[in-house]
């Protein structure tokens, strides 16, 4: 025995440093796996649900704390509320009608030019659970999951446009990637000249950024970017951000353009999932009206190869 | 060996026996657990976001303190676990709060029985020293896989954070006295 160091009797497995360098190799490794490969999602959704009952504990105080609020909100500005609300329907009802009525000619005149319907998605309200807490990433939590058939790759909206997509599904609940978060890239097109381009995510704080525009390209400040529906991830024409800063140097050879979104992500509760189209779309017989009928989607590819409607 | 040195001088406070009610039984494995499950419903709260970015460390501190003071328990293996629950939690990169523990719980495990020793200030700038250190580690991992800058008040939460030691002193320790008492 060693003069000074503890008896074998007391020894209580690997020294101190062995285990940490063990454990700091295994962070840094899984570290590494997850950011650059999918291979750990398991991993996560399994963690993610045995944490959720604490979570919700978590969140109850607040939950009712809002109920309470909400049970005991003075009456003049529900009725308020309700009343600006009713207009606002009004407004709306009109709008969809004649919405309807276009969707109806354009399907016609689609039909009549052999080009591909557009399938209907399914959408699904959520609600925001929390913002994710790491300063790093630009992710919000959502309270449907694979239980609710939340898929991967989905739209998620709010009232003002696209606020981002679901990243990540667990049992309960679903993660959002903001359309902020740095290097997320969304396929828009300016929504008064139909160009189209990619526009990237910067990070909180900062505007983000159209791409791939050359200089000479007509863009203004103040032109909105819908999406163009290239990918078929997300539905075209969607809106998202408004051009706020162009700076045309012709030392470079794309324009320097930033852009703010148009979802106020902070702002809104709740928030629409559209499902995303995970395979290329279909192309549908001309004589088929697949509005009504959802369980089309599922057609054999092949046929996909024909011509894609413009956005 | 010889007998002068087998039996070292004695410098430190007096030898005479202190009051037995301020000596602290080894914790209990559930208490142990309690603590940190709460710590973790502590910072799983929601805030708002403006709230969000200066929420103290709750989950670290507890595991700070418990690698302490419980080092038979808490070791370097349950704050990498820990990290792991983070991680998820915070909808991190899978690793990321699980290396900052691991450095946290050694850095405890390596400094202990000094610090138990200091006095208050001390214990609290080591504490701060040490949350800020894994900060700025993981900060840099995090630039090297191209995330987005975190702000200032990722930089100022962890000697935040460690303004609370004391807190977390009392009421552990606190606990701990009173469990003792009441089994004698």
């Amino acid at each position: 025995m060693i003069p000074g160091e503890p008896p074998p009797y007391l020894y209580r497995g690997p020294s101190i440093l062995a285990r940490f360098i063990f454990f700091a190799l295994l962070s840094l490794a899984l570290l590494f796996v997850d950011t650059r490969y999918q291979h750990l999602e398991k991993l996560r959704a399994g963690i993610a649900t045995a944490l959720y009952p604490l979570q919700q504990l978590a969140r109850w105080p607040r939950t009712a704390a809002q109920n309470a609020g909400a049970y005991f909100a003075d009456k003049i500005r529900l009725s308020e509320e309700n009343d600006a609300m009713r207009l606002q329907l009004l407004d709306q009802g009109r709008l969809i009608q004649e919405a309807q009525t276009a969707q109806r000619e354009n399907a016609q005149l689609k039909t009549l030019l052999q080009l591909k319907e557009q399938t209907p998605r399914n959408t699904l309200a959520v609600e925001i659970l929390y913002d994710t807490r790491d300063p790093f990433v630009q992710k919000i939590t959502v309270d449907k999951g694979l239980l609710q058939n939340v898929k991967e790759g989905s739209v998620v909206l709010d009232a003002h446009g696209v606020v981002g997509q679901v990243t990540q599904v667990t049992l309960f609940t679903s993660e959002v990637t903001l359309l902020i978060e740095k290097n997320h890239t969304t396929p828009v097109q300016i929504e008064r000249t139909g160009m189209r381009s990619v526009l990237y995510g910067m990070g909180v704080g900062v505007p983000m950024e159209l791409r791939f525009i050359s200089p000479a390209t007509d863009v203004r400040v103040g032109d909105r970017l819908v999406t163009s529906g290239l990918g078929s991830v997300y539905p075209a024409g969607l809106a998202v951000a408004t051009v706020t800063a162009i700076d045309n140097d012709t030392e470079h050879s794309f324009a320097h353009i930033t852009a703010t979104p148009v979802a106020g992500v902070i702002s809104s509760r709740y928030l629409l999932v559209v499902e995303a189209l995970a395979p290329p779309p279909i192309l549908t017989l001309p004589s088929e009206q697949p509005r009504n009928k959802p369980a089309e989607k599922k057609k054999p590819e092949g046929k996909s190869a024909g011509n894609r409607s413009a956005p | 060996m010889k007998p002068d040195t087998a039996v070292p001088r004695f410098s430190g406070p007096s030898l005479e026996p202190i009051n037995p009610k301020l000596l602290l039984p080894p914790p209990r494995l559930w208490f142990i657990t309690v603590t940190l499950l709460a710590a973790l419903l502590i910072d799983l709260f929601p805030l708002s976001d403006a709230l969000m970015p200066w929420r103290p460390e709750f989950v670290a501190l507890t595991l700070l303190y418990w690698c302490t003071w419980a080092p038979r328990f808490v070791g370097i293996s349950i704050g990498f676990l820990l990290g792991l629950v983070m991680d998820v939690a915070n909808g991190s990169a899978l690793g990321q709060h699980a290396f900052a523990y691991t450095l946290l719980a050694f850095g405890a495990d390596y400094f202990r029985r000094r610090v138990v020793s200091f006095p208050m200030w001390q214990q609290m700038t080591f504490v701060a020293v040490l949350l800020e250190l894994c900060a700025i580690v993981v900060f840099l991992m995090r630039m090297m896989s191209g995330g987005a800058s975190p702000g200032a008040p990722y930089f100022i939460v962890p000697p935040m954070t460690a303004l609370l030691w004391p807190l977390m002193l009392v009421l552990l320790q606190r606990q701990q006295q009173r469990a003792a008492l009441s089994e004698r």
